[in-house]
């Protein structure tokens, strides 16, 4: 009888131990998923094409130059990183499929790259749920950052930030105080403002006229009806490059010529471009137009990782502009080859989180960058620029 | 012998009213909770996520937009919304669902809630002639500033309804058992006692 009894428990231990295993192997398994001996296998979604697209695409190939370029070198640990992307057209829905897509059947080892405020935040929670790393997101929303998401990692800083160095220089330059918004009615425009109004509260100020528009912004008449009432001294553009301008020259045209500034995500290049074709915008304009950058100039010569990015950005891309946005896919990607290096060659998305997290004033070439177990925001640098009268944005603070 | 089970008896029955008593109290209670938490997260979400919907007619002045968007969230919801009503920035009434004329509770609410408005969400019971609510109050924001206030007020009658349909099932189940057991008391008793009077007669008789 105590023979059986003995036989039955060890056989109870061993299957329970076997479970155990088991379990725990396809758990392995999962940490494994997207890295092959030959290839490492990212995911993202962005706008490749519509409204937001003529920055989405250059950030997407910034990324994919420097990819092409490390892979052309042999890869990391012999393995080339593969980048599968899928086109949300700036659709939150589409974003949320995309993802499931990239997670589900793709089987990607992690997220990259991800664009937007109103797209990113709606795959929060999957990222969240499915423990899948995610790198690098062309947004500056909170939301992103606050509360603590343990998978998430941000390089560029936040809008909040960029909020603040704004209303510090014109508050301190100028003195103003006369500061109104205009920004788009989505989870991006609420977002800055959001920033806007808490740096103007920490000076005892608030916005003196607030105007949100729809996406794409067709019809401004509301917004430049509401602000110009006011006569603001500083108007805060939280929009995209079309609806900026046209709320500018309708300013133009009520005899209004404020300052203004707009965020990074508006897209340099676009902006000076229509500025400069614009002909109710008056060259003595261009000095009162400003906008963050929270990264520095591509074209910077003095700057290590910039002309890295010209040399290589250009071999792939050769009929490719430089801009801020190419420049920041091109960063992002460099942060997580460093990344990858780091975690070794047994890769595992535990080893990357590790190595990521372990980054302390990493240099990339001319600046750092630092994570670590509770901070996930790489960044929080940012630069003001200013139209010169060439039309052209350079770095003043 | 029998006067033991004249009192077994009726220390049956007091045991049974005392436990029907406590159970009736703890359901009751437990679904006052429930009612106060479904108010406090699924009301007061539903009044969050309406007004960050309106902020942008309240700073537009597009009061024909506002009224039609609160007409039809009450519309849908008429067993358990009694009105909707929004006020701007300076505490002026700017739409309501109401066709008739505003209970005077109401106005006099928002002159009590005017200090807190714009800052905290409240929900506040209503009750007097014509009007049993739940009012919930929660302030319409521009960002992080307020631009008015949005008060909704839920039914009494829908959350006692809600209430009664669940409260009903337990209290059928515990009077059946409180009848039977009254039916049954007398052979419940003598249940129990014959055992031991058996035993101290074969006591007593060895």
């Amino acid at each position: 009888m105590k023979l059986k009894i003995l036989r039955l428990s060890s056989f109870l231990v061993c299957f329970s131990i076997l479970l155990i295993s088991a379990c725990s192997r396809a758990q392995g398994a999962d940490n494994y998923l997207g890295v092959t001996d030959s290839k490492i296998l990212l995911g993202t979604s962005l706008a490749l094409t519509g409204h937001f697209s003529y920055l989405a695409v250059d950030y997407l190939e910034g990324a994919l130059s420097y990819f092409n370029h490390i892979n052309d070198l042999g890869g990391i640990y012999n393995r080339k990183v593969k980048l599968i992307s899928y086109n949300d057209r700036y659709e939150p829905y589409k974003t949320v499929v995309n993802t499931q897509k990239l997670i589900h059947q793709d089987g990607v080892f992690m997220l990259f790259d991800y664009f937007g405020t109103p797209t990113t935040v709606k795959i929060i929670d999957m990222i969240h749920e499915t423990k899948i790393p995610a790198l690098g997101f062309f947004s500056g929303a909170e939301t992103l950052r606050t509360p603590f998401r343990p998978m998430m990692f941000n390089v560029r800083s936040s809008y909040y930030i960029e909020a603040e160095a704004l209303i510090a220089y014109f508050t301190l330059q100028y003195d103003f105080s006369r500061i109104a918004v205009v920004y788009q009615d989505d989870a991006f425009g609420i977002q800055g403002l959001k920033g806007v109004q808490m740096a103007l509260i920490r000076r005892n100020l608030e916005p003196i006229a607030t105007a949100p528009y729809l996406k794409g912004g067709k019809d401004m008449g509301q917004a430049i009806e509401r602000i110009s009432k006011f006569q603001p001294e500083v108007v805060i553009l939280i929009s995209t490059a079309g609806p900026a301008i046209f709320f500018m020259e309708g300013m133009s045209k009520k005899g209004q010529f404020p300052y203004y500034s707009s965020f990074s995500v508006i897209g340099s290049n676009q902006f000076s471009e229509r500025i400069r074709s614009s002909k109710l915008l008056p060259l003595s304009v261009y000095k009162k137009i400003m906008m963050t950058q929270v990264f520095p100039n591509p074209k910077k010569n003095d700057l290590k990782v910039a002309g890295e990015y010209r040399e290589i950005y250009r071999r792939y891309y050769p009929k490719r502009e430089f801009n801020y946005e190419s420049f920041e896919g091109f960063i992002n990607a460099k942060v997580l080859i460093e990344a990858l290096k780091l975690a070794g060659e047994d890769l595992n998305r535990k080893k990357i989180v590790l190595a990521l997290e372990s980054m302390k004033n990493v240099d990339i070439g001319g600046f750092q960058i630092s994570y670590g177990v509770l901070d996930h925001n790489g960044l929080d640098d940012i630069y003001l620029t200013q139209l010169n009268s060439d039309g052209r944005f350079v770095e003043v603070v | 012998m029998h006067r033991f089970y004249i009192r077994l008896q009726v220390y049956l029955i007091l045991f049974l009213l005392i436990f029907v008593a406590i159970n009736t109290a703890a359901v009751v209670t437990s679904l006052k909770i429930l009612q106060k938490k479904r108010l406090e997260t699924t009301d007061l979400f539903f009044a969050k996520s309406l007004a960050a919907r309106v902020y942008r007619d309240i700073i537009e002045e597009n009061i024909a937009e506002l009224s039609e968007k609160i007409f039809k969230e009450k519309q849908v919801r008429d067993d358990k919304i009694e009105y909707i009503m929004v006020y701007d920035k300076k505490g002026y009434l700017i739409a309501y669902t109401y066709f008739t004329a505003i209970p005077k509770k109401l106005i006099s609410l928002e002159t009590e809630v005017a200090s807190t408005r714009h800052r905290n969400q409240r929900i506040t019971r209503i009750k007097e002639k014509g009007l049993s609510v739940y009012d919930i109050g929660v302030p319409v924001l521009e960002g992080v500033m307020p631009v008015g206030s949005l008060h909704i007020g839920i039914k009494s009658s829908y959350l006692r309804n809600l209430f009664l349909l669940a409260i009903i099932p337990s209290l059928v189940v515990i009077f059946i058992q409180v009848f039977l057991i009254v039916i049954f008391r007398e052979n419940i008793a003598r249940l129990i006692i014959s055992p031991s009077y058996k035993i101290s007669n074969t006591k007593r008789s060895g």
